[in-house]
């Protein structure tokens, strides 16, 4: 098994909105971010891989498995954002809970993981901080021997610092080759430190599905005039968009294009960058 | 299944006080007002209506999303609250009748016979009641499972009005509308389950 999630042809209707055709993979032993504005269809695409909607068209494998049975389900870990769990519960409450449900459930690295990030155990859940529920439900996902984990915006509404203690703990989880990550965000920065392939989904569609490096290291955005704009060949231009002064240009290579045009002022392009002029920009011929 | 009926009986833990504090003020208030056996009816009612609070809770607390993941099937999660359900109604029920053997003792007025008719209600109640708020709860949105809930209480009890006028026997009308609201359970179990496996839960 190469890739923990195949996802083909992805096609869900809503009154006001369409997954249309959505396809991507995540190789094993990697991170992929789901990167994609609100309302781009990104929970949609983890709901339809985790089960919670029926998909119209298309087909989800999940380790293996088209079918999402007892078996799999024991090998995701799953984290939301916001709440995961009963407010009124403790974590030792929770633990017990688990273990009746999981049969894979592994109690002492659930109460490792709680030392490790400072989670008290006798607390109920409602006195936690966001981070701390964040922390708990990773700590939840990671108590099963799950091969794939699954975090839908679960870094949003968080501080710098536990953001960062949370990407660690990703990382960290990552360097097992046989464990695989898909993390929808739209806080682009952290899918930069720690992922491996981004996927960017525009209007229920996927843009581009690509190596990270291969976005951060040459993709690039040439800032130029009208009069130079105008003087580009137009198969370079993926995306472009005129601003008040300038006009912005995505390139696929800028190596290449800074041999092409040497007077040309070209910037690397960070995924932030790349997502907003794909948004906002229109696409080159 | 044991893992959600562990979960639901701390949910249930948590808000089991309040219940039997209003409970104790309602019931005995009523027993005083009407026969002793009124408990019946509402010890069931209200211990099978905390089933299909905790479905609420589940929603709210965003359990209801995490339970379609986690390894058990959805209809699980959907048996589990009917088992609840039967099984808190049927605490309910042995509460009110012990309750109102004791009450009737201290009111020296034992009657088997209207112990009997209340015995129905108390189970035609609940049976009635839960096979319209368990699905509606569960596979609505959370507004209009609220309607339900008001609708369906008063709907259980105009069927069973509806029974007693039609039929003199009232114990007769009683074991018929029980044995209505057995079979209105298990078909709405059973349509329940079917609606749950292809229902978007999010």
């Amino acid at each position: 098994m190469n890739d923990a999630l195949i996802i083909s042809g992805l096609t869900k209707t809503y009154k006001d909105f369409m997954l249309n055709g959505v396809s991507f993979s995540v190789p094993c032993g990697s991170i992929v971010g789901l990167i994609g504005e609100n309302g781009a269809g990104k929970s949609t695409t983890i709901n339809a891989v985790l089960g919670l909607i029926q998909k119209e068209a298309g087909s989800i494998c999940v380790l293996g498995k088209e079918q999402l049975d007892n078996e799999i389900k024991e090998q995701i870990g799953v984290v939301y954002d916001g709440n995961n769990y009963p407010e009124i519960f403790s974590t030792r409450k929770l633990n017990r809970v688990m273990k009746d449900i999981y049969h894979s459930w592994e109690e002492h690295t659930f109460l490792n993981l709680l030392k490790k990030f400072s989670l008290p155990a006798d607390k109920p859940i409602k006195q936690f901080s966001k981070g701390m529920k964040m922390k708990l439900a990773i700590a939840v996902a990671l108590s099963h021997n799950s091969k794939l984990l699954i975090l839908d915006e679960a870094t949003s509404g968080l501080d710098p610092v536990i953001r960062d203690d949370i990407l660690d703990i990703l990382l960290d989880f990552a360097q097992d080759e046989t464990h695989s990550i898909l993390i929808s965000s739209h806080i682009t920065t952290d899918l930069e430190k720690i992922a491996d392939y981004i996927v960017f989904i525009h209007e229920g569609q996927v843009v581009f599905s690509k190596p990270k490096d291969e976005l951060t290291e040459q993709y690039g955005i040439i800032k130029c005039g009208a009069a130079q704009f105008e003087a580009l060949d137009k198969l370079d231009i993926i995306v472009y968009r005129r601003m008040d002064y300038e006009w912005q240009v995505l390139v696929a290579d800028r190596v290449a294009i800074k041999k092409k045009y040497p007077k040309a002022l070209i910037d690397s392009a960070s995924i932030d960058e790349i997502m907003l002029l794909y948004v906002k920009g229109e696409r080159g011929k | 299944m044991k893992g959600l009926l562990l979960k639901d009986y701390y949910l249930i833990k948590s808000v089991l006080y309040i219940i039997l504090v209003v409970f104790a003020v309602v019931g005995i208030g009523m027993s005083f007002l009407t026969s002793t056996w009124v408990l019946t009816v509402i010890a069931t009612v209200m211990l099978g209506m905390i089933s299909v609070t905790t479905i609420n809770m589940d929603r709210n607390s965003g359990w209801k999303k995490v339970s379609i993941v986690l390894p058990v099937s959805r209809t699980a999660v959907l048996d589990c609250k009917y088992i609840l359900y039967l099984l808190l109604s049927g605490i309910g029920l042995l509460l009110g009748v012990i309750l109102g053997v004791v009450a009737s003792i201290i009111k020296s007025q034992i009657d088997y016979q209207s112990m009997m008719l209340f015995v129905g209600i108390s189970v035609a109640m609940a049976l009635f009641s839960g096979s319209m708020t368990i699905p509606l709860t569960f596979l609505l949105s959370e507004e209009k499972n609220m309607l339900a809930l008001i609708i369906a209480y008063p709907l259980s009890a105009f069927v069973f009005v509806g029974a007693a006028l039609l039929i003199d026997n009232k114990l007769l009308a009683c074991g018929l509308v029980t044995i209505v609201g057995v079979l209105l359970y298990a078909i709405s179990w059973l349509i329940s389950r079917k609606q749950i496996i292809h229902k978007d839960m999010t």
